[in-house]
């Protein structure tokens, strides 16, 4: 992991003030990311389906997510992986003719249970896209507090949320004196964490990535992995990339899908190294995809 | 035309030997289709010579205040009129911010609808049928303003003017509603015909909006109205804005729709269901009796003038904030122009 | 967040204030494209329910008169003149209009006098249609050019006027959908460049340049202004261009005017008329341009 600038005044600071005060350094104690740890939850997924109009994409599958982990969802194009995770916060069904049925449970909570309302849901489990997509018109600081700001969060409280999601992404120091400047000002990497930010200023309890590097450059990449560890101690991740290196490095768990099934799912190491099925054992040589 | 073996693949020559002749009829296309063009050029730049000629008349012996005196009397004393035509700008100006004020709103709502709300099916034939209020002339428009709509509204100006009577220019004088026409008809008239153009052209823009903008607002938990809010009209806004002022050029120079149902009165109104006058509708109007009267002849072209710098700078200005909101959609090669295909549906007289 | 279950009933829901905003936004967008619509029915309600019962006897086939009693007669002459004054003009504004749009398109592309014409193309459609018929008749009416003051050649030179920007602006964007690689490959051929224009971007792209042709007849033919400075107004049939001639939205415009019902019905009679042929063509042109979307 790449050491950043030290601040340790900030850490204490940080653990001085709310959250759940607990352990505040991970393994790199030089890293300018900085996550409260938090006990997270899980998500379990059952029989779940998603159809784009009358063409089935994920035909029943059943997995959990373990809390306070990063599961990676690895496959070749077109096996539904991301089908599938977009189904968790339920933004699969905003396309026109999409729907999905079965099961996601966060907690007891099924978020396709009749009466959910899905902007709450969508409170709970947060989303980083595949592009780096932050709102063209706003500044920094107005990105990251675009969520915060539906809830009425205002004055103060914002500014301090704001702040403190701009920490834990680790791009405060890079920012903090142009916050009112336009968020496109900043370079691809910047502008995913600045989503990040924006995506955990609301506090969510689960975070779906996307293909979160996919459009950056290695740099970047590596940086959002080191925050992608960070954050895990605080909320349940689940990462879909079509880079099985990306996986090997960030994921404590792995599933690898294929055609709209789940293939296989387990510890990463085991994924790699002892793949239980034929299917997962030519993907990860390489043999196909 | 087959000139020679030279223009087909495999024959004689190879076609970088082409002979002169056979060059002959693309050099000819390339020469007309370019002089037409500059027959274009040509055609408005005399154009507006012989106007400023025209005007100079009534600008000569009015000066400035041709545009800024109140006074507008083809039938003064002194046998060849008096014509200051501030009732007139005035007139122009009230009756195109009535149209604005009501038919912007309303034309840029029916376009949030259609390309967020609609049901995909029925996107198509609605989108169509407000395309069709441009297809109405505006005569008919005119026709259907005096008989039908100014006698049905005669009630509702009378409530307002009752109700607002606080409201200077709106309110007070109900007993002097003009029932015949007045600048509130005239500028919901107005405001119908720009609603087409005003919401074609955000229909392309909000077409325009990134998807992905549109995800990140609705995966952080916000309600459809919220997402628009947040990531679909500021995004939005310059394009919006420009075909605003598209609808406002529009409703500057309308003059056979705005002739009917205005009251065509030279004085200017005190009040908003008051008759008055545009500066599209005395040249309409008038330009009968003005036949022999040269200065009452050239005020008209003067005032005609007038017009059309008015729309064209807010033409203009109006432009450059279209191009500037639908960036997205344009290819390159495409230069100085505007979104083609709805605008050029779209406008009417 | 507390670190506690999470349920149906800990789920954190959505203010009633922002549910009610979200609902009433909507209804104002429903009820917007409600009200957009009411104008265009009550219009054509109205043309039908007051016009249709003009349509019958001899309606199209006498001209109108001036008779204070008795029967008024028709719209003959309104109605052919319309079409003859719209067929000069596109005549005229429909080969030119494509003809500079394949010039912008084939030859000047992205070159500073093609933008210069494509600007000046803009400001014209940004030009009220009064302004055309002043321009007439400053240039034309006035100096009776061709013997004539006003005449229906030159009433439908402005109405060309008109038209141009119209079909030009379509033409063009119809034009730019034909694939370059198509002409690229014509080219290859050895092809000439005009060849390549009337064997391969025409053809491809004939219905686009035909509804934007159709749509440009259409506003033609509903334009009153213009033709008062140009063609003025005359109740006779004649098919001579070179003096007065009737028109549908000028005797519309005259019949309004006029305190008699039975003279105000003859117009409705003839708006229910203009409006019609301008639906019709409005109709076919959108029936084209969904057959040749390529979108």
């Amino acid at each position: 992991m790449i050491p950043e600038d030290t601040q340790t005044k900030e850490q204490t600071e940080m653990a001085a003030t709310g959250g759940v005060p607990d352990q505040t350094q991970q393994d790199a104690p030089e890293s300018a990311a900085h996550v409260e740890r938090k006990t997270g939850h899980s998500v379990e997924v059952q029989g779940l389906k998603a159809f784009y109009g009358d063409s089935e994409a994920v035909h029943g599958i059943d997995i959990t997510f373990a809390a306070n982990e990063v599961t990676a969802i690895i496959g070749p194009s077109g096996c539904g992986k991301s089908t599938m995770v977009r189904c968790i916060n339920r933004m699969h069904e905003e396309i026109p003719g999409a729907h999905a049925e079965g099961s996601i449970k966060l907690d007891e909570l099924d978020v396709y249970a009749p009466g959910v309302d899905v902007t709450a849901v969508r409170r709970l489990i947060g989303m980083v896209f595949q592009k780096p997509n932050p709102f063209p018109t706003m500044s920094i600081s107005d990105n990251v507090a675009a969520g915060l700001r539906l809830t009425g969060t205002k004055g103060e409280n914002l500014r301090e949320r704001v702040h403190r999601a701009l920490r834990a992404v680790g791009l405060w120091n890079e920012v903090k004196n142009r916050l009112n400047e336009p968020g496109l000002g900043l370079s691809g990497g910047q502008q995913q964490r600045l989503c990040i930010a924006r995506t955990i200023a609301v506090e969510p309890e689960v975070i779906l990535m996307v293909e979160p590097c996919s459009a950056l450059d290695p740099v970047a990449t590596l940086k959002i992995e080191v925050l992608i560890d960070e954050l895990k101690s605080r909320y349940t991740i689940v990462i879909v990339t079509h880079n099985m290196q990306q996986a090997a490095r960030v994921a404590n768990t792995t599933a690898f899908m294929l055609n709209g099934d789940l293939v296989e799912h387990g510890p990463t190491n085991e994924i790699f190294t002892k793949p239980k099925d034929e299917r997962t054992e030519r993907y990860v040589t390489g043999k196909f995809g | 035309m087959e000139a020679s073996a030279t223009t087909t693949a495999g024959g004689g020559r190879s076609a970088l030997e082409r002979s002169p002749l056979s060059r002959l009829p693309d050099q000819l296309t390339q020469w007309g289709l370019s002089a037409l063009a500059v027959l274009l050029l040509l055609l408005i730049a005399y154009f507006f010579v012989r106007l400023i000629g025209k005007s100079e008349l009534a600008f000569s012996h009015f000066g400035i205040n041709f545009i800024f005196g109140n006074n507008w009397n083809p039938a003064a004393a002194n046998g060849v009129g008096f014509f200051n035509a501030l009732p007139l700008l005035v007139g122009t100006l009230v009756t195109s911010a009535i149209a604005l004020l009501i038919g912007v709103p309303v034309a840029v709502a029916t376009a949030l609808f259609l390309t967020e709300l609609c049901p995909r099916r029925a996107r198509g034939p609605l989108g169509m049928l407000v395309d069709l209020l441009a297809a109405v002339p505006s005569v008919v428009y005119g026709l259907w303003g005096v008989f039908v709509l100014a006698p049905k509204l005669q009630g509702f100006e009378k409530w307002i003017a009752n109700t607002f009577s606080f409201i200077p220019f709106i309110g007070g004088a109900a007993d002097q509603v003009n029932a015949s026409g007045n600048y509130f008809i005239a500028g919901l008239i107005l405001a119908i015909m720009i609603l087409p153009i005003v919401s074609a052209i955000s229909r392309e823009v909000l077409r325009t909006v990134p998807p992905e903008h549109k995800e990140a607002a609705l995966a952080l938990g916000a309600t459809r109205w919220e997402m628009i809010r947040m990531a679909v009209l500021p995004y939005a806004r310059p394009g919006v804005t420009g075909g605003a002022m598209l609808g406002l050029g529009r409703a500057l120079g309308e003059t056979i729709a705005v002739v009917l149902v205005i009251g065509d009165s030279d004085t200017l109104g005190k009040h908003i269901f008051d008759q008055g006058y545009t500066l599209a509708a005395v040249i309409a109007n008038e330009f009968g009796e003005a036949a022999n009267q040269p200065l009452h002849s050239s005020a008209l072209f003067a005032a005609g003038l007038v017009l059309f710098v008015l729309t064209l700078i807010v033409n203009a200005v109006a432009r450059w904030f279209v191009t500037r909101g639908t960036r997205g959609i344009r290819g390159a090669g495409t230069g100085g122009a505007m979104p083609g295909g709805a605008v050029a549906v779209g406008v009417e007289e | 967040m507390s670190a506690g279950k999470i349920t149906l009933d800990t789920l954190p829901s959505i203010s009633g204030r922002r549910r009610n905003v979200d609902r009433a936004m909507r209804g104002l967008m429903w009820a917007a494209i409600t009200i957009a619509l009411i104008p265009l029915v009550l219009v054509v309600y109205y043309l039908i329910h007051k016009g249709v019962g003009q349509w019958k006897g001899s309606f199209f086939t006498t001209d109108p008169n001036g008779n204070f009693f008795g029967n008024h007669g028709g719209i003959r002459s309104a109605l052919l003149g319309s079409l003859e004054l719209i067929g000069i003009a596109s005549a005229i504004a429909i080969p030119v209009g494509i003809g500079v749009a394949l010039y912008l398109t084939e030859y000047g592309k992205d070159s500073a006098f093609a933008n210069a014409v494509r600007y000046f193309v803009d400001v014209m459609t940004g030009v009220p249609s009064i302004v055309f018929g002043l321009f007439i008749y400053i240039t034309l009416v006035i100096s009776n050019v061709g013997g004539s003051s006003f005449a229906g050649w030159k009433g439908a030179v402005a109405v060309t006027l008109l038209m141009l920007p119209i079909v030009i602006r379509s033409a063009e964007v119809v034009l730019l959908l034909v694939p370059n690689s198509l002409r690229e490959a014509a080219l290859a051929l050895g092809a000439p460049r005009w060849r390549v224009i009337t064997r391969v971007v025409l053809p491809t792209s004939l219905s686009g340049l035909v509804t934007g042709s159709l749509l440009a007849i259409a506003r033609g033919m509903g334009e009153t202004a213009p033709l008062l400075f140009t063609v003025s107004y005359t109740m006779n049939l004649t098919g001579n261009p070179n003096t007065l001639m009737n028109s549908l939205p000028v005797q519309i415009y005259n019949d309004i005017h006029s305190p008699e019902a039975a003279v105000q019905a003859r117009a409705w009679g003839a708006a229910l008329t203009l409006v019609a042929l301008v639906l019709i063509l409005n109709l076919i042109a959108r029936a084209f341009s969904r057959r040749s979307r390529m979108t």
